[in-house]
């Protein structure tokens, strides 16, 4: 079954021209691709067709994927650079400022809702922040991604993934604090 | 959500929750099914290092063919023609041609003598 079988065989596999298998790994990374190019592009749709972009591009080159290392960075690497390539092509219009509407006065709301709105809150503190900040945050503490390959993936130097990941963890951590703060005053 | 200090250098799985969920993907059989069909789209045109490996697995059906063919014919053409070969060869008897030099010069080898003797006397 290509379901047991590990990133590696299923990419030499794609190489040597087996779309199941291709297939295979694009369902296995597609919600990562898919969030990773999302954080870059701050937008849904361009976020889904610079994931579709990546992916291709990760068929065209996988003569150049070394198998004896893991796939994953290999794969954001591509996911990253095809984001980026995509922004700049449309010239992504300037992420609007943040509304300030926060929870804060609102009286009981379901538990679904206040959901909704954190998210929505962490949404658009996520759009604020810088680039390189997001897919740094997103690839370490949403897709677990180490430090040194977060550096590879991006091209930037450990010490800066770290601050990077400092940054964006106290700008989105302070973005929810009204919301976490009328989370406790409501239980 | 629960403090966590942004110096932590382990991950901050509350927060990344929540950004997964901010970030989610919504449709993922759709999604991948569109790139699997823009891959079929595609095709092998997408692998740009299909140049030599794709040249030579041309190549590679129809020259096994040729080369089978080939050794099939020249197995069938030997047995069938060794037989025959031999008989001929056991067949054939040393050719000597009898002129004015080969009358009065000395046999360099074995030749039949009662031969050369014979066609001496019919001259």
């Amino acid at each position: 079954m290509l379901r047991d079988l590990p990133e590696t065989e299923l990419a030499v596999r794609a190489h040597a021209g087996d779309l199941t298998a291709f297939g295979e790994l694009v369902n296995r990374y597609s919600a990562q691709a898919r969030r990773v190019a999302r954080s870059v592009l701050n937008d849904t749709d361009d976020g889904d067709d610079a994931a579709q972009d990546a992916f291709l591009s990760a068929l065209k080159n996988l003569g150049r994927y070394d198998p004896s290392r893991p796939f994953g960075p290999w794969l954001m690497r591509i996911v990253a650079n095809a984001a980026v390539d995509r922004r700049r092509r449309k010239k992504v219009r300037a992420v609007e400022a943040l509304s300030p509407a926060t929870p804060t006065s609102r009286s009981g709301p379901a538990s679904e809702t206040d959901r909704r709105a954190m998210l929505s809150v962490l949404e658009e503190a996520l759009k604020r922040l810088p680039e390189r900040q997001r897919v740094a945050v997103v690839l370490f503490d949403v897709e677990g991604y180490s430090h040194a390959e977060i550096a590879e993936i991006i091209s930037v130097p450990q010490g800066t993934v770290r601050s990077d990941v400092f940054h964006a963890r106290r700008a989105l951590r302070t973005a929810l604090k009204p919301w976490q703060d009328w989370k406790e005053e409501v239980i | 959500m629960r403090p966590f200090s942004p110096f932590n250098h382990r991950r901050d799985r509350e927060l990344g929750d929540a950004l997964r969920d901010a970030l989610g993907p919504g449709d993922h059989l759709a999604f991948v099914r569109r790139v699997l069909a823009s891959a079929h789209g595609q095709g092998a045109a997408l692998r740009d290092d299909a140049s030599s490996w794709d040249v030579l697995g041309a190549w590679s059906a129809p020259g096994l063919a040729a080369a089978i063919a080939l050794t099939i014919f020249a197995v069938i053409g030997l047995r069938g023609f060794e037989p025959r070969a031999m008989e001929s060869l056991g067949a054939v008897a040393p050719v000597t041609v009898v002129t004015e030099t080969t009358r009065t010069a000395p046999p360099l080898n074995t030749v039949d003598g009662d031969f050369v003797l014979a066609s001496f006397f019919e001259h």
